[in-house]
């Protein structure tokens, strides 16, 4: 990751996420670190999604919300950007790609197929 | 070779840690972080009184006029080494760690 | 010139987009009740919107951001999702309330039952959020609103009791009815200080790319517009304490807050009531609507924006849409508007805090607005109203709802 965010709650968790193009893709809605006996805990990902969001209040909420989104988009899980794949902004963290070509949007795509679209034909 | 896990940051938010005689030190509010040989580590965690309530409560401590009260909550920030995570459903200090350094 | 002309046009749409049913139902109700003894209740209502409603803008402009962003950043996904929760719980019922309003104006001007009115104005009112733009919406809908001023003639035209309207802005013991005085004070202050009058207002000034050099025009927009709508929930207090005060009837429907124009200005006074109950209502449940899809499109980074094509932006347009059905489904499930008014402002008034206090520590970041950050009289104002708003509201709800 370019840029040094020095804390973990105050300027990674919860930052607003966007794309290549400065597209909106999410918050960080969780942080996944690697733990080993003797090391200090790596960071190697941030996740994206509902799911996680959810599971930090709830368990049951996030199983429910986790079948219904499998359900809609066919996501087998949240969505894991790599922490070396994010830089570090003042207000927010920013990845190389487009989101449309990850599964971060897979609901505001099918939202857009099966009910804009459809309601417009 | 150790066994490396795989843990959410987020879920330890707010979660107690206990001192090696069982007494709760305070509950997970932060962590800092550090770039070590291209990695990024918790450097350290930051203990709090904060879980949910107490942090909307005590954001309120940040307006002006409450931090002319005596209401500053104590905070101790353990090195990484001083956390043992092996049992996420209790968190501690390890054997050797100092509950009272700051 | 331009900013000149900003400020006029903020100052014409805060006015015309100020009064809505929870503002012309309590005000009528105080003053049927009441005469001018709640005066005060209105005053300190509209100083702490013009407050929260400046600090909003503030915020706005000189962050970038908008206050559910900073929400989410600032107090973590869980506290927003609580923030979340009790603003919808409570902002659905203002909706239903609200789309209730429009509905009995179109149920007063035709004499078609209001419930067949409901799935019209849902559908309308959604067409307008998905064809129409910020600026339509901000602009037109309010501008419209201005008919509301049809208040101010009839109060002026009635001829009030200076004197006591003048002791009415002094907060005074109730002579009878205690615990109806406290729930209608309370209702009031819910109806004026509506927190998704506030957090609207951020993402507009994000909608409309405010940035540090619109301080300026923030703060006579918020000040002389709240302002001025504060003034036209008096004259509707003003002409409920002239038409309803002398017999002490309370307010029971919609035709009774027709009355307050119509006695005192004949039948122009009827459809000029109508035409302000509806616009007055249509521009509140799109507000309302647009302020809860903002906020949770916001708290979870969504893509999000009134001048975006809905597929472009489409979980922000169906949340809305949604929320628009909840509303209408409340008002087809047989829920008195005016009582749904009631009981809604009076929520909205108990739960402020949750809203109002995460936002002033905001307004207190450095990190956020540099040296713009408020000043102490901005804190006291809205801190002491809010807290007190709770108290009212914790303690008279329960009272009210025993007594009737």
């Amino acid at each position: 990751m370019m840029g040094r965010p020095e804390h973990l709650v105050a300027d990674v968790l919860d930052e607003q996420l966007v794309d290549a193009t400065h597209a909106n893709a999410g918050r960080v809605d969780g942080v996944i670190a690697v733990v080993r006996t003797g090391h200090a805990p790596r960071i190697v990902a941030v996740e994206v999604g509902a799911v996680t969001l959810a599971a930090r209040v709830s368990r049951r909420l996030a199983a429910w919300i986790a079948r219904a989104d499998r359900r809609l988009t066919g996501r087998q899980g949240p969505v894991r950007i790599p922490w070396d794949a994010l830089r570090y902004r003042d207000r927010y963290l920013q990845f190389d790609t487009d989101v449309d070509a990850t599964p971060i949007n897979a609901l505001e795509q099918w939202l857009r197929d099966h009910i804009i679209e459809r309601g417009r034909k | 070779m150790s066994e490396e896990r795989e843990i959410h940051l987020e879920r330890l938010l707010g979660r107690r840690v206990h001192d090696n005689q069982g007494r709760v030190i305070g509950r997970i509010e932060e962590f800092r972080l550090a770039v070590v040989n291209g990695e990024t580590i918790i450097a350290e965690f930051h203990l709090g009184p904060d879980a949910l309530w107490e942090r909307l409560g005590g954001a309120a401590l940040h307006l002006p006029f409450f931090r002319a009260l005596p209401l500053r909550p104590r905070r101790k920030q353990m090195a990484w080494r001083d956390m043992d995570l092996s049992d996420l459903s209790y968190l501690c200090l390890t054997r050797d760690a100092d509950a009272d350094h700051r | 010139m331009k900013r000149v002309l900003q400020i006029a046009l903020g100052i014409v749409t805060s006015v015309g987009g100020f009064l809505e049913i929870g503002s012309i139902a309590t005000a009528a109700q105080a003053g049927a009740g009441f005469g001018y003894r709640l005066v005060w209740s209105i005053v300190i209502g509209t100083a702490c919107i013009a407050f929260l409603v400046e600090m909003s803008g503030r915020f706005a402009a000189c962050s970038g951001r908008t206050i559910p962003d900073a929400l989410r950043e600032r107090f973590g996904g869980p506290a927003f999702l609580l923030i979340f929760a009790v603003m919808l719980c409570v902002s659905v019922l203002v909706l239903g309330a609200e789309m209730g309003g429009v509905a009995a104006a179109l149920q007063l001007a035709t004499g078609i039952a209001l419930r067949w009115w409901v799935v019209p104005i849902a559908v309308m009112a959604w067409l307008i959020l998905w064809r129409g733009t910020f600026g339509m919406i901000e602009n037109g809908v309010s501008l419209l609103g201005l008919v509301t001023v049809v208040f101010v003639v009839a109060a002026i035209h009635g001829g009030p009791d200076y004197g006591a309207l003048g002791q009415g802005l002094v907060p005074r013991l109730p002579d009878h009815r205690p615990a109806h005085y406290w729930f209608v004070a309370v209702s009031v202050l819910g109806a004026s200080i509506s927190p998704y009058l506030y957090y609207f207002y951020s993402s507009g000034a994000i909608e409309n790319k405010w940035d540090v050099s619109y301080l300026g025009v923030n703060r006579w927009v918020a000040g002389i517009g709240m302002g001025f709508g504060g003034f036209l929930s008096v004259a509707v207090l003003v002409c409920a304490a002239i038409v309803l005060g002398p017999s002490g009837a309370d307010v029971q429907g919609y035709r009774d807050l027709s009355r307050l124009t119509t006695v005192i200005l004949g039948r122009p006074g009827f459809w000029l009531f109508v035409a302000a109950l509806g616009v007055a209502c249509l521009g509140a449940t799109l507000e309302i609507a647009l302020s809860l899809a903002y906020l949770l499109a916001q708290g979870l980074g969504w893509v999000w924006g009134e001048d975006l094509e809905p597929r472009r932006s489409a979980r922000f347009s169906l949340t809305y849409t949604l929320i628009i059905a909840i509303g209408a489904v409340i008002v087809l499930a047989g829920a008195d508007p005016l009582k749904l008014t009631n009981i809604s402002m009076a929520l909205t008034a108990a739960s402020l805090p949750v809203g109002v206090l995460p936002f002033l520590v905001l307004m207190n970041d450095r990190a956020y607005l540099g040296e713009h950050t408020n000043g102490p009289l901005g804190n006291a104002v809205v801190l002491i109203i809010s807290l007190l708003a709770m108290v009212l509201g914790v303690i008279s709800i329960p009272l009210q709802v025993a007594g009737s």
